[in-house]
């Protein structure tokens, strides 16, 4: 008790220290005066007195340093103390603080970028009600592709209505529907939900309310929507009064009765839906779910415990109904069994997920590299700098300063630099952050998915630059801090010269710094390297098909209640129409564009093998196309024929297969005419032609094989549309939009974009993991021929006085040029040979992104090697130059 | 002048309290005559030890202090003991002489045992 009180009372005492000062001063002088005074009156003299007084009763000083270590917070104050100081030194040299600070901004900076990204998609909390308290749902079924699969509607309503663990189960579906603005239409991804999704998650609508939780129960016409905060904000302006109007979607009008919050984005990290329609609206809009259908597995579903329920209770009681479900429904349930996970533990769908950890943290090491080089040179700076501040350090050693005190302070000034570094960086962030959410905002992705972030400085991030700050601190002044303390005291006090010799010795903390950074710069430009020849490459690989001057555009019938045979008629209107434009050469319709990120698989097998069990048919790309497709695309047809008008639904079913199917199935024959049977058919396709091999995934993939229906056998509505034309393309994209709304105004035409654009979104990979690597090593190369620059100047200006007399005992100028070079040329290249090895180890890392190029490519190793070492030369050159111009005279009278 | 030790630190505290209950309130030098008077000059009490012993005591609450003037009219900061000062030396002396008793059972010959 009494402790506190002391400690309290210390606290209160750094407030008027002067006072306290005087006072003391005043009470020891007095104590000393009563002393002496006796000792007078006892009859000694009063200058012995005085001694005598003095001595017995100790040092004044000292003691008055033990009673104001007593009396405040010693710590503290020499906190406070070497802050001020720091401050002052820093403002003192004003160059040396902003490139410290610069430096240290780039290096945070990135760092606390990457993390921001990484931050909104993998650590932070659903913006929901005690999120902790949320359980994902999933199917599981022995021999599925994947380990996690969503509900099938009339389970989730059984688990929902009859669940004695979850307060409440909700369900949602992404989706996409056409939004009709000012006449046009657009593409928006939206979720179904059901009607309780909002009251369950605990979200609180921040204009008008959400879904009314008691509509679920009636299928029916429910046509409201509830806004994104973002949607809103970009779509409609912010519109304060758009509760209570309509928007089209579909075709249909819908009332806006809520908008939800910013931080509120859905269930699934970096998927943004536009909207959230209640499922019920499923039929009129034609969104696709089958609601009612028991074995059609298409909802996300997910549950929140009641109050003391665990998650494993909860999993086992929907076991237990899902084995009761699969007893009642052999047909669609047999198999089915449900696994739970905490909803904070899946990011996407848990199948993504760990490539997702893992992504993230090799990249960040990436990004580590970074600040390690840029603390590599704020290190060199401040050992440079040391030498420069011998004389004061001297001072205070032999003013008694202890040791670990100036440790202390030399690391305060380090630490300021952190901070003013570290907010800076911040402030890049944001700068990134924003340029990041705009770039994504308008990416336009073929799937019904919008990206978003949702980018916001939260306190994760603020503590990871914290512990950067804290790391960078540590990293860059320790050694430094210890190495000036370590003075000896009497020579620095003297001025004696540095030695003429040795110079090599000394600086050794300083070439190992060197050294070091060009080795980091150099893996890092290696892996640039790396990966602009991988987009490269990216880019020169043959499609197989000529993605140049065609028109695209896709259409949605089927969100308007057309099947394939009422929109047959609309499609051969649409093609004689845009045939007829001056400039157009072909027209075409396809199912899938290759490329483009949508793909169906399945599975099929030729006549003879089609006997064995399903397991070993081999599985195949799938695409309906219509006539005319492939001589729209120019993908040459090797054998046989194309699709034509006369391949309709009731004609006989026909394939067409890519050369590298034909090879599978009948390697040495002919394919034309054979047959084949798709999975879960029991009719043969005849094939008719064999088109020429492409890539349908990726640009990167391996020959694959690839199987082409008619568009009408296939069977889909929604069909995209393939203009090949000569000239501008704006009057074909205008006929397109002009041509289909007078053919049909309500079918929804979206996506008009050529077919370069939509092919492009393949090479996004390469082209962000170029523009990543490369922005990393060219700040890595500025930041480390910054460093090397640095040390050869001070070592060249330690030099000054060696220089001096080799000039006077006759060397030539370019003796000394290449004196000095030979120094940055020897540092350049033990770097780049470090650098070299570890290149050679890491870089494996990155080779599943490399497009035709190895991770050791020997072209880009020495290539970039030579470009880091003429990069360095030119780095040593100007102060190498600056030594050579020096003046014998005024260098030998340079100490 | 002889060999003074210097006085212990925990009992430094003690003795102080003491004084000012002994004689009132006094100021530093006069608590400091005073223990080396008591201890028959056997003590040297000098200010590293005396001032940031008075200011514990200040800080923990046992002794209060004061500006007043000395005899020859010299300013000087006057301590005394507070309320929780008075109990504080009760509580001290009594612990001190129970440890006292105790060492003297153990340091003293053996009293008819035997």
């Amino acid at each position: 008790m009494r402790r506190w009180r002391a400690w309290l009372w210390r606290v209160g005492a750094l407030a008027g220290k002067e006072r306290r000062e005087r006072e003391l001063s005043t009470e020891m002088e007095s104590h000393l005066q009563m002393h002496i005074e006796d000792s007078v009156r006892a009859g000694m003299s009063p200058e012995r007195a005085r001694r005598e007084a003095l001595m017995k009763l100790g040092g004044i000083e000292q003691t008055k340093e033990n009673y104001r270590e007593r009396r405040g917070l010693p710590l503290l104050e020499t906190l406070l103390q070497d802050v001020r100081y720091g401050f002052r030194m820093l403002r003192k040299n004003p160059g040396f603080t902003a490139v410290a600070v610069i430096t240290l901004a780039v290096g945070i900076g990135a760092n606390t970028a990457l993390f921001s990204v990484i931050n909104a998609v993998l650590f932070r909390p659903l913006p929901v009600a005690a999120p902790h308290e949320l359980l994902n749902v999933y199917n599981s079924s022995p021999g599925e592709m994947f380990d996690h699969i969503p509900l099938a509607y009339p389970d989730y309503a059984d688990f929902r209505d009859n669940s004695n663990t979850l307060s409440g189960l909700l369900g949602f579906a992404p989706n996409s529907l056409a939004l009709d603005r000012n006449g046009e239409s657009e593409m928006v991804s939206t979720e179904g939900v059901t009607s309780n999704y909002f009251e369950v998650l605990g979200v609180r609508p921040v204009l008008g309310r959400f879904f009314d939780p008691h509509h679920d129960l009636a299928p029916g016409s429910y046509p409201v929507v509830v806004l994104s905060y973002n949607s809103w904000q970009r779509k409609f302006n912010a519109d304060p009064a758009i509760v209570g109007t309509t928007i089209r979607l579909n075709g249909n009008l819908l009332a806006v009765i809520g908008v939800a919050p910013a931080s509120f984005t859905g269930l699934m990290r970096g998927i943004t839906p536009a909207m959230w329609i209640p499922l019920s609206m499923d039929g009129i809009l034609h969104m696709g779910d089958p609601v009612e259908d028991r074995s059609s597995q298409w909802l996300f579903v997910t549950g929140r415990l009641k109050p003391g329920v665990s998650g494993a209770q909860a999993q086992a009681e929907l076991k237990a109904m899902a084995d009761r479900l699969a007893f009642e429904y052999p047909k669609s349930n047999k198999d089915r069994t449900i696994v739970t996970l905490p909803a904070s533990q899946v990011k996407i769908i848990p199948e993504i997920d760990g490539p997702l950890y893992a992504a993230s943290f090799v990249l960040l090491a990436f990004v580590g590299l970074i600040l390690l080089i840029a603390c590599a040179n704020l290190a060199g700076m401040l050992l440079a700098r040391a030498s420069v501040r011998k004389k004061e350090i001297a001072v205070r050693l032999a003013l008694g300063a202890g040791r670990s005190r100036l440790i202390r302070q030399l690391l305060t000034e380090s630490l300021l630099l952190s901070l003013l570094g570290g907010c800076l960086g911040l402030l890049l962030t944001i700068l990134f952050d924003q340029a990041l959410s705009d770039a994504l905002q308008g990416l336009q992705l073929v799937i019904p998915v919008q990206v978003g972030l949702g980018l916001a400085l939260d306190f994760r991030v603020f503590i990871f630059t914290l512990v950067a700050v804290t790391c960078a601190t540590l990293l860059f002044g320790l050694v430094p801090a210890f190495k000036c303390s370590r003075l000896a005291v009497s020579s620095a006090l003297k001025e004696e010269a540095s030695s003429a010799g040795g110079s090599r010795s000394k600086h050794r903390t300083l070439n190992i710094l060197v050294v070091g950074q060009v080795a980091v710069s150099l893996l890092l430009l290696i892996c640039a390297g790396l990966s602009v020849r991988s987009m490269r490459n990216a880019f020169r690989v043959d499609p197989g098909f000529n993605p140049k001057n065609v028109a695209t555009a896709a259409f949605f019938p089927s969100y308007v209640g057309m099947n394939a045979a009422q929109s047959a008629a609309f499609y051969k209107a649409l093609a004689d129409r845009v045939q007829a434009l001056p400039g157009v050469r072909s027209v075409a319709f396809a199912e899938r564009l290759p490329l483009t990120f949508v793909i169906q698989v399945t599975t099929c097998a030729p006549q003879g093998k089609d006997s064995e069990p399903r397991q070993q048919w081999q599985n195949v790309d799938r695409s309906g196309v219509g006539a005319g497709y492939f001589r729209t695309m120019e993908i040459p047809i090797q054998r046989g024929r194309e699709f034509t008008e006369q391949d309709t639904a009731s004609s006989p079913p026909v394939v067409i297969v890519n050369q590298r199917l034909a090879n599978l199935f009948w390697p040495g024959q002919n394919p034309i005419a054979q047959k084949v049977r798709f999975g879960g058919d029991d009719k043969y396709s005849e094939v008719v032609g064999v088109a020429a091999d492409g890539k349908y995934r990726t640009l990167g993939e391996q020959s694959r094989p690839f199987i082409y229906r008619p568009a009408q056998q296939q069977g889909n509505p929604d069909l995209s549309l393939l203009v090949r034309f000569a000239g501008d393309a704006r009057p074909v994209f205008k006929a397109i939009r002009e041509d289909s709304r007078q053919i049909d105004s309500k079918v929804p035409v979206m996506q008009l974009q050529s077919l370069e654009d939509k092919v492009s979104v393949s090479l996004l990979l390469p082209q962000i993991g170029a523009t990543f690597f490369g922005l990393l090593g060219m700040l890595g190369l500025v930041l480390a021929s910054v460093g090397l620059y640095g040390v050869i100047a001070y070592t060249a200006s330690q030099r000054t006085h060696e220089i001096g007399i080799r000039m006077a005992l006759g060397a030539k100028p370019l003796e000394i040029l290449r004196l000095i070079l030979r120094q940055g040329l020897i540092l350049a290249l033990v770097g780049v040979a470090a650098g070299l090895l570890a290149a050679l180890a890491i870089t494996r890392v990155l080779s599943t992104m490399l497009y035709g190029i190895s991770a050791t490519d020997a072209v880009t190793f020495v290539g970039i090697s030579l470009f880091l070492l003429f990069v360095a030369l030119t780095a040593s050159y100007i102060p190498a130059n600056r030594a050579m111009l020096v003046d014998p005279m005024v260098a030998l009278r340079y100490e | 002048m002889g060999e003074k030790a210097d006085v212990w630190q925990g009992t430094l505290a003690l003795m102080v309290l003491k004084t000012l209950q002994m004689m009132g309130a006094m100021h530093g030098y006069g608590i400091a005559r005073r223990i080396e008077q008591v201890s028959g000059d056997k003590l040297l009490v000098n200010y590293g030890t005396l001032y940031p012993a008075l200011l514990k005591l200040e800080q923990e609450g046992y002794i209060a202090s004061e500006w007043g003037y000395s005899d020859n009219n010299r300013k000087a900061k006057y301590y005394k003991l507070t309320r929780a000062g008075k109990k504080q030396v009760a509580k001290e002396e009594r612990e001190w002489e129970q440890m006292a008793a105790i060492l003297a059972r153990f340091l003293a010959p053996d009293e008819g045992r035997s």
